[in-house]
C-alpha cells in the first residue's frame, strides 16, 4: 500500500510539470495582451501600458517568467491575480469548498438512484421492471445536465415552488443542483451495474451459489454486487471530472460560488496567474482522485489487493 | 442572445455578449476579459415611467431588504480601479459624485452633489467646485477639498491600476486644494468632457483608502447613501442604509434612503435570473432576455425598465479604405440596403429603437436631422451601385469589370452581434452584394481591424460624453485605435478637437452636431440600434431612477 502511494505521488509528479509547462505556453502564446485587456477602454497611452506590463511582469522573457512561477509555485504561492490584486490561494480557497460539495452532493445522488435501479435491472434482465430502468438510463444519459437543471428550476422553484432556484443559502437549496449534476451520472452507474450483474449471474460460481441453497439477497450481495461494483468505482472515479466541469455550468444556472465559474471568469479576463493556478489545483484533485479510486479497488477486491502485495 | 442555456454558449455569456461585456464605468469598454457588462456609467439620470405599479401605494417599508442581481462577479469594489459595470451599481450606492447629471430636470442638467457649485475657464481646462462643509465619510472621516483631491491622485496613481476612471479623467494634471472647501482640477489640455465625466467620479475616504491599501476593493468606503456591509466573493455583496445621510441629489431624495438593506446577488445567467424574480428570490434583474421579457408583457406582477444610454449605437462599421468600400456610393449603397427595423424585430422583439447617428439619441449633439439622411431603400441602394458601375449580373449579383462584388466581414464573435451580422449578409444579398462572414475573439480582432483586413466590423460604444469620437473617428487611431473605419479626415479630427476645447455647453453641443452629421454624411458606419439597459423589476418596487448609462439609482427606492 506504501508502496502504491509512493509510486503514484512519483508519477504524479512529471504530470504536474507537464501541466505546468502547457497551461503557461497555452496562456501565453494565444493571442491577446493581457495589459491591454486590463487597460482597455480606458484610452492607455503606449507608455501606461509597458508600465503594467512590467509591473506583471511581462516584459521578461518566457523560460524567466515561467521559471519565476515554478519557482513561486515551489514555495508555495499561487501568485496574485491580474484583476482582483488578490491571492490566487484565497480566492480558490474561498470557492473550493463550494465546488467540492456541490460535486460530492451530485456523487451521492448518482450513486443512490443509479444502485438501486442497476440491481433492479440487473435481477432481471428482460422484464418490464429491467426495461424501466433502462429506458430511464437512457433518458439520463440523452438529457444534457444544464437543460435537466433548468427543467427542474422551473417545475420545482418556479411552478411548484417547494424549492428555491437559487443553489446556494438554505440547505435545501443543494437540491437541485445535485439532482441535475448526478442524474446523468447515475444512469450511466444504473447502465453499467445492470450489465455487470447480468453478466455476473451467468459465471458459474454463481450458479453453484445457487445450488448450495443461498438466498437471493445473500447471492446479491455476498458475490455479485461486490464483483459488480469494481468498475462502477472506476467510472466514479474517471466522471468526477466530468462531474467537476458540469459543476462550472450548473454553478453558474444556480448562482452557486465555485471554482469552476472562477476559470472561466479568468480565461476571459486572459488573468494568467489565476488560470495557471486553478488548473494546476485541478490536476491535483484529478490525481487525488484516481489515488483513491486505486485503494478503493483494493478494498473491494482481495485480488488487487493481493497483486499490490505481491510486487513488493 | 438567445440560447444561452447550451454550454457553449453559456461560456460566450461570460466571455462577452452584451451579457458580458466588459464595460468601464464610463467609456465603453469591453474585453473578452473580465466579464463585463451593459451601460457604462455617467451619473445623469433617465427618469424611467413605472410601467404598471400596483395602485395605491402602501405605506413604506423602512426595513426592507431588496435583493438585485447583478451578473459579474466585481473585480474590486473601488469605483477608481474597477473596469466593470456591475460595479458601477454598488458602487453609486456606497459613494457619491460631486455634481449629479440630470437631463430632463429644468434648464441646467448639472445638479449639486457633494460639490454645491462648480465653475468651468472658458477654454476648459481647470474646473473650481465649492464643496459642502456638512458632508461624512462613512468611516467618520470628514469630506473636504483635501478628499477630492486624493480621490483624483488615487485615480492616476499607477498603484490604483484604474481600468476605467483614469481613461475617464483625461488630460489631468493636478488639483489645488484652494481652501478647506474648494478645489481646482487642473488639465494639462483642454477637457470640456470632464463636466459630463465628473459625474461619473466617486470620492473615497482617504483614510480608508490609506488603512487598506490594495485591500480598499473589498472594505470600500464612501459617503453615499448606503454603507458597505460586506462582499462573500461568487456570492453577494450587502450594503445598508447610511443614517446620517442628507445630501443626496435633489431630484431624486436627499435624505436617507427607504430600503434597509441591497444585496446584489451575482447571477451569471440570464435565464436564472429572470427564474429568481419569478420566484421572489430577488426583486429586480438586469439584462433579462428579450425573449422573456416578451413573457410577462403586460403582467402587473412586474415593472420592465427600458433605459435608455448614451454613446454610440450599436453599428457596423465600413472600411474606407479598402476596394470597394473605398467609394462613397458604395457605402451610401450599404445604409440603404440596411432594414434595422427588421433586424430588431426578429432578434429584440422590438424591444430597441433603431440608430440613424453615431450618438444614441440621449447623447449630447445628436441631431433628429440624421434619422432622414439613410432610410431603408433596396431601389436605391441598387442605382447607387449602378452608378458606381457595380451592376448586376445574370444571377442578380454585382460586379464590376469581371470581378464579382464580395464583401468581407469579420464579426466579434460572441459580442452581440452574430445574429445581426447574418440577417445583414442576407439584406446584402438582396441587392446583389455578397458578404463572408469570419469570427474572431476580441480582443484578438482589434487586430485584424488595426491592420484593415475587413470591408466590415462591428462595434458599439458606451461614454457619457460625445468626445468618444476622438477614439473612433480620430485620423490618428487607424493604426492603434478604433478608428476600425480607417476613415482619416483632418478637418473632423480638428472639429472634435475644438469641440472638447469648448466650455460652453451649447457651443460644444452645435459642434458636436456637426461631427456626428460628418460622419453620417460620410458613410463610415452603418448604426443598427440603440442600446438600452434592460430591467425587470417586482412592481412592489418603487421609486426607481438610472443613469444615463443604465446604471440602477437606489435614493428614492421603496419596497
Amino acid at each position: 500500500m506504501v508502496r502504491l502511494l509512493a509510486r503514484r505521488v512519483a508519477i504524479a509528479a512529471p504530470v504536474l510539470f507537464g501541466v505546468t509547462v502547457l497551461v503557461f505556453l497555452i496562456l501565453h502564446l494565444i493571442p491577446g495582451d493581457p495589459a491591454q485587456i486590463l487597460l482597455f477602454g480606458s484610452r492607455p497611452t503606449p507608455e501606461q501600458l509597458v508600465q503594467l506590463r512590467v509591473q506583471l511582469g511581462l516584459d521578461q522573457p518566457l523560460p524567466v517568467q515561467y521559471l519565476g512561477y515554478v519557482g513561486r509555485l515551489v514555495h508555495g504561492d499561487l501568485g496574485t491575480s491580474f484583476i482582483t490584486g488578490r491571492p490566487i490561494a484565497e480566492e480558490i480557497a474561498a470557492r473550493f469548498p463550494d465546488t467540492l460539495q456541490l460535486t460530492l452532493a451530485a456523487m451521492l445522488v448518482a450513486v443512490a438512484i443509479g444502485v438501486p435501479v442497476g440491481i433492479v435491472g440487473g435481477l432481471h434482465p428482460g422484464s418490464w421492471t429491467d426495461r424501466l430502468a433502462g429506458g430511464f438510463s437512457i433518458l439520463g444519459v440523452a438529457v444534457p445536465y444544464f437543460w435537466f437543471a433548468l427543467i427542474l428550476v422551473l417545475v420545482f422553484a418556479v411552478n411548484l415552488r417547494v424549492l428555491p432556484s437559487l443553489g446556494e443559502g438554505e440547505p435545501q437549496a443543494i437540491v437541485l443542483p445535485a439532482v441535475s449534476l448526478g442524474w446523468g451520472l447515475s444512469a450511466i452507474i444504473a447502465r453499467l451495474l445492470r450489465n455487470n450483474l447480468v453478466e455476473i449471474y451467468r459465471q458459474p460460481y454463481m450458479q453453484v451459489a445457487k445450488a448450495k441453497g443461498l438466498s437471493e439477497s445473500m447471492m446479491l450481495y455476498r458475490h455479485a454486487l461486490k464483483n459488480a461494483l469494481i468498475p462502477v468505482v472506476t467510472i466514479l472515479g474517471l466522471q468526477f471530472g466530468n462531474v467537476l466541469s458540469g459543476a462550472v455550468v450548473v454553478e453558474v444556472i444556480f448562482g452557486r460560488p465555485g471554482i469552476g465559474s472562477y476559470l472561466v471568469q479568468a480565461i476571459q479576463a486572459k488573468d494568467i496567474p489565476a488560470v495557471q493556478s486553478v488548473v494546476l489545483f485541478i490536476a491535483v484533485i484529478y490525481l487525488v482522485i484516481n489515488l483513491l479510486v486505486d485503494v478503493a479497488y483494493g478494498v473491494l477486491d482481495p485480488r488487487i489487493r493481493l497483486s499490490w502485495t505481491g510486487s513488493r | 442572445m438567445s440560447e444561452e442555456r447550451a454550454l457553449p454558449e453559456l461560456l460566450r455569456a461570460l466571455a462577452a455578449n452584451q451579457e458580458l461585456v466588459r464595460l468601464s464605468r464610463r467609456r465603453f469598454i469591453k474585453a473578452a476579459g473580465t466579464v463585463g457588462g451593459l451601460a457604462a456609467g455617467g451619473s445623469a439620470l433617465a427618469w424611467v415611467i413605472e410601467a404598471c405599479g400596483g395602485s395605491s401605494s402602501s405605506s413604506t417599508n423602512t426595513n426592507a431588504t431588496l435583493t438585485m442581481a447583478v451578473f459579474q462577479e466585481p473585480d474590486t469594489l473601488d469605483p477608481s480601479a474597477s473596469g466593470l459595470i456591475t460595479v458601477g451599481a454598488i458602487s453609486g450606492c456606497i459613494f457619491d459624485h460631486l455634481i449629479w447629471d440630470l437631463p430632463g430636470h429644468g434648464d441646467s442638467p448639472f445638479y449639486a452633489g457633494l460639490a454645491s457649485s462648480w465653475e468651468a475657464t472658458p477654454d476648459a481646462t481647470s474646473y473650481t467646485f465649492h464643496l459642502r462643509k456638512d458632508v461624512k465619510f462613512h468611516d467618520g472621516t470628514p469630506f473636504n477639498a483635501a478628499a477630492v483631491k486624493f480621490t483624483f491622485d488615487h485615480i492616476v496613481d499607477p498603484n490604483t491600476k484604474s481600468k476605467s476612471a483614469a481613461g475617464a479623467l483625461g488630460p489631468y494634471s493636478d488639483t489645488q486644494v484652494v481652501d478647506d472647501f474648494t478645489v481646482k482640477v487642473n488639465f494639462k489640455s483642454p477637457n470640456a468632457a470632464f463636466m459630463n465625466e465628473v459625474a461619473t467620479f466617486s470620492i473615497v475616504s482617504p483614510t480608508a483608502v490609506q488603512k487598506f491599501g490594495a485591500d480598499f476593493g473589498h472594505n470600500p468606503v464612501g459617503t453615499g447613501p448606503f454603507k458597505f456591509k460586506e462582499y462573500t466573493v461568487g456570492q453577494h455583496v450587502t450594503v445598508e442604509r447610511n443614517p446620517d445621510y442628507n445630501w443626496g441629489p435633489a431630484p431624486l431624495r436627499t435624505g436617507p434612503p427607504q430600503i434597509k438593506t441591497i444585496i446584489f446577488r451575482i447571477l451569471a445567467d440570464p435565464g436564472s435570473r429572470f427564474n429568481a424574480l419569478q420566484t421572489g428570490e430577488i426583486q429586480l434583474a438586469p439584462n433579462i432576455n428579450p425573449q422573456d421579457i416578451q413573457t410577462i408583457k403586460g403582467d402587473s406582477k412586474y415593472t420592465v425598465y427600458n433605459v435608455a444610454s448614451t454613446g454610440m449605437p450599436w453599428n457596423i462599421m465600413i472600411n474606407a479604405t479598402k476596394a470597394p468600400t473605398n467609394d462613397p456610393l458604395v457605402r451610401q449603397a450599404l445604409e440603404f440596403a440596411t432594414d434595422q427595423a427588421t433586424i430588431i424585430k426578429t432578434l429584440f422583439f422590438g424591444l430597441y429603437t433603431a440608430a440613424d447617428s453615431v450618438y444614441t439619441p440621449i447623447t449630447p449633439g445628436y441631431d433628429p436631422a440624421t434619422q432622414s439622411i439613410y432610410k431603408y431603400d433596396k431601389a436605391k441602394a441598387g442605382q447607387l451601385l449602378d452608378q458606381a458601375g457595380w451592376t448586376a449580373g445574370s444571377d442578380g449579383m454585382r460586379q464590376k469589370g469581371g470581378q464579382k462584388m464580395k464583401l468581407n466581414f469579420i464579426n466579434i464573435s460572441g459580442f452581440g452581434f452574430d445574429g445581426i451580422s447574418q440577417l445583414m449578409q442576407s439584406q446584402f444579398k438582396d441587392v446583389g452584394i455578397a458578404v463572408d462572414i469570419s469570427d474572431q475573439s476580441f480582443p484578438a480582432v482589434a487586430d485584424a481591424y488595426n491592420r484593415g483586413d475587413h470591408h466590415l466590423a462591428d462595434f458599439f460604444y458606451y461614454d457619457v460624453d460625445p468626445y468618444f469620437t476622438r477614439a473612433l473617428f480620430g485620423g490618428d487611431q487607424i493604426a492603434h485605435g478604433f478608428n476600425w473605419e480607417h476613415y482619416d479626415n483632418p478637418d473632423l479630427t480638428a472639429l472634435i478637437d475644438k469641440a472638447n476645447a469648448t466650455a460652453d455647453n451649447a457651443q460644444r453641443t452645435a459642434l458636436y452636431k456637426q461631427v456626428g452629421q460628418t460622419i453620417m454624411q460620410a458613410a463610415v458606419i452603418i448604426p443598427i440600434y440603440n442600446s438600452s439597459g434592460l430591467f425587470v423589476g417586482t412592481s412592489a418596487l418603487k421609486g426607481m431612477a438610472f443613469t444615463v448609462n443604465a446604471f440602477p439609482l437606489f435614493h428614492a427606492a421603496s419596497m
